[in-house]
């Protein structure tokens, strides 16, 4: 019995925030749910749908369509950044559908919070295109399946600054655009993105690149306008001449403005870097039947379709990116391809003591 | 007498009951946060670290915490001045509408905080209100004028946020002055500026003191503001602490910030509780 007062201590030392040790309870034989070898999910209604994404991030009506379908409701709640996701999730909050993010998948599988998703459940499955059944974060997909992704560069205005060169380094060399630039806000963005232009990886775990990195940010902190994720409102009110942006936020900058032929996009040579949005179910959902008849309901080719029209990405579906495709006909360099998959910078959000070192970095560069 | 006490004491409970659940313990949560280190999913695991107070007082943090005292000084120092003379005139003129004046100075609390905020990014913003009015009038038109992402936004942002704190601890000071003491005053020739220095602010100063308190206090550890108002040279130790929790998940080390800050703070309000034990000795002396 020595293993149950083990684990018995372990759960008074980590109180209510079991989850994370769900893997080792599991192993001692612990009874919370994540240490249960669940059965697959079968894909039926059990019960009402407890959904939590960011704001506004799947159309409305393709919610309404799936409560009138299964005759259930979707409650909705929101997250505003995906760390909070998941400290939602490492708390052991009970939603059916989560939608996580690929660069926290060393936390969010690595630490057992997401339930394994039986592909002949799905129906629509085979719209997902290969990559996404074999993607470098999920080996086999068997935790995601992919909602929306765009890559990271440079978006800048035609009428404030020319000759930009496809290079990490546009951030830096605009002097005459100096107070107009913007860096994202997201510390996998900043640092990765400093790190790529040095020619490392986007998640080095070297403390003196991480270091390098923080440092070269500092530089340029005099030229910036400030850290920022609303980086479509910063093109879209002319504030941000050149801006550290995501591609899928360039579309809805272009959808607002005038002249569209004021706003382009690149990206860059040193390193494109890519995650994606994904679909889970956690290891505490109640209703996990409801949760995978709501992927597969997102993943069917109509509402496929319209989730890319709606929030401007690709998705990851033959269908959806079709779609998307269509969408950026007019502007080429929003355009997605298979090659932005394989070539693109995986970010990855670091953990443990290289957490440490890159959350002490950024902070430094906050702080400067 | 003693069945009174008795009930003295049954109405303190549910207050110490209040405070012991829902600011004691959580406290002591943060305090043990701060001494632990992170597992995979971020999760706390106890223990007795301090490498986040090792972190904590590291030199680069240095200007952010020099930074946030100079903002919540100014502002404190700018609601003082604009804050008495808006008491002082609502206590001695405000007749039977004092109350009604005082309402409408807590009005914007009315709609929350985070609302009012934003309604000042829309105002102060390159596109925005002023920077139309001012184009409006020919006295600026392009590029417009940067309101935005300075120290003045911030400080600001903190002054009009935290004024209605100043002024309601200095009315109830000036509300409860004993008139018959400015008249004394005037009686024995001084002038009312004599008078107001001598006797009126004197005496109001325990409400200056509160309102000190209430709102340097919450200014120091205001977010809000910085974030939305300023830009990367306006970080502010809220700043750091937030971004911790919310955008590097680093709880620990956002605890041990929190722990300091807090210890900061618990000074200043022990120099307020002095002064002010002192200040009642030399009333009874």
């Amino acid at each position: 019995m020595t293993s149950w007062s083990w684990s018995r201590r372990a759960f008074l030392r980590d109180a209510a925030l079991l989850s994370g040790a769900g893997g080792l309870l599991a192993a001692c034989g612990g009874n919370s749910p994540a240490a249960r070898p669940a059965a697959p999910i079968k894909a039926k209604v059990d019960g009402d749908l407890n959904y939590f994404n960011w704001s506004g991030y799947v159309p409305p009506q393709v919610i309404k369509g799936f409560e009138a379908e299964y005759k259930v409701t979707v409650n909705q709640t929101y997250f505003a950044s995906d760390q909070a996701m998941l400290t939602k999730l490492a708390a052991g909050l009970p939603y059916d559908i989560v939608f996580t993010n690929s660069a926290y998948m060393r936390q969010l599988i690595g630490g057992g919070l997401l339930r394994q998703i039986p592909h002949g459940e799905l129906a629509n499955y085979g719209q997902v295109i290969p990559f996404f059944r074999d993607p470098p974060y999920d080996p086999g997909a068997r935790y995601t399946i992919p909602y929306g992704y765009s890559p990271t560069g440079i978006a800048w205005l035609t009428d404030r600054v020319g000759a930009m060169t496809g290079s990490w380094n546009d951030l830096w060399t605009h002097k005459g655009a100096s107070g107009h630039i913007y860096v994202l806000d997201q510390i996998e963005e900043a640092l990765g993105m400093s790190l790529l232009r040095l020619g490392w990886a986007i998640d080095s775990g070297v403390a003196s690149q991480v270091n390098r990195a923080a440092s070269a940010l500092i530089e340029l902190k005099p030229m910036l306008a400030g850290f920022s994720t609303a980086d479509y409102t910063n093109l879209e009110n002319g504030s941000g001449w050149i801006q550290h942006a995501w591609s899928g936020d360039v579309y809805i900058a272009l959808g607002k403005v005038k002249d569209p032929a004021t706003i382009r996009f690149e990206t860059c040579k040193e390193g494109i870097p890519i995650g994606v949005d994904t679909m889970s179910i956690p290891v505490r959902a109640q209703h996990p039947g409801t949760a995978l008849l709501f992927i597969d309901w997102l993943l069917r080719p109509d509402n496929s379709a319209a989730c890319v029209e709606w929030m401007g990405q690709a998705n990851g579906t033959s269908t959806g990116n079709a779609a998307f495709n269509k969408l950026v006909a007019d502007f080429p360099f929003l355009q997605t391809s298979d090659a932005i998959l394989t070539r693109g910078a995986w970010k990855r959000v670091p953990t443990g003591s290289q957490q440490q070192l890159w959350a002490q970095a950024w902070s430094r560069v906050q702080a400067s | 007498m003693r069945s009174g006490r008795a009930i003295f004491r049954v109405l303190l409970l549910p207050g110490t009951l209040w405070l012991a659940v829902l600011f004691v313990i959580p406290l002591g949560l943060v305090a043990a946060v701060s001494l632990a280190r992170t597992n995979i999913v971020g999760l706390p695991v106890y223990g007795l670290h301090l490498d986040n107070y090792k972190s904590a007082f590291q030199s680069y943090y240095l200007p952010v915490i020099f930074r946030t005292v100079e903002y919540a000084g100014a502002a404190t120092a700018i609601i003082g001045v604009l804050a008495y003379p808006t008491a002082y005139t609502i206590a001695r003129f405000g007749g039977r509408l004092k109350n009604a004046l005082i309402v409408l100075v807590i009005l914007p609390w009315f709609v929350d905080y985070l609302v009012r905020i934003y309604a000042w990014v829309v105002i102060l913003g390159d596109n925005g209100t002023l920077n139309g009015i001012l184009h409006g009038l020919g006295l600026r038109g392009s590029p417009p004028v940067q309101f935005l992402n300075r120290p003045w936004a911030v400080i600001g942002g903190l002054v009009y946020t935290y004024f209605p704190f100043m002024v309601l601890p200095v009315y109830a000071a000036l509300e409860q002055l004993d008139h018959q003491l400015i008249e004394a005053g005037r009686d024995l020739y001084a002038s009312g500026r004599r008078v107001f220095w001598h006797i009126t602010l004197p005496l109001s100063s325990p409400g200056i003191a509160a309102g000190i308190v209430l709102t340097f206090l919450p200014s120091l550890g205001d977010f809000a503001t910085a974030q939305l108002l300023g830009g990367p040279d306006t970080y502010m130790v809220g700043n750091l602490i937030a971004d911790q929790f919310s955008d590097v998940g680093d709880i620990t080390f956002g605890s041990a910030l929190t722990i300091v800050l807090m210890s900061v703070l618990l000074v200043v309000i022990l120099g307020y509780l002095w002064t002010g034990s002192r200040r009642a000795r030399a009333v009874r002396a």
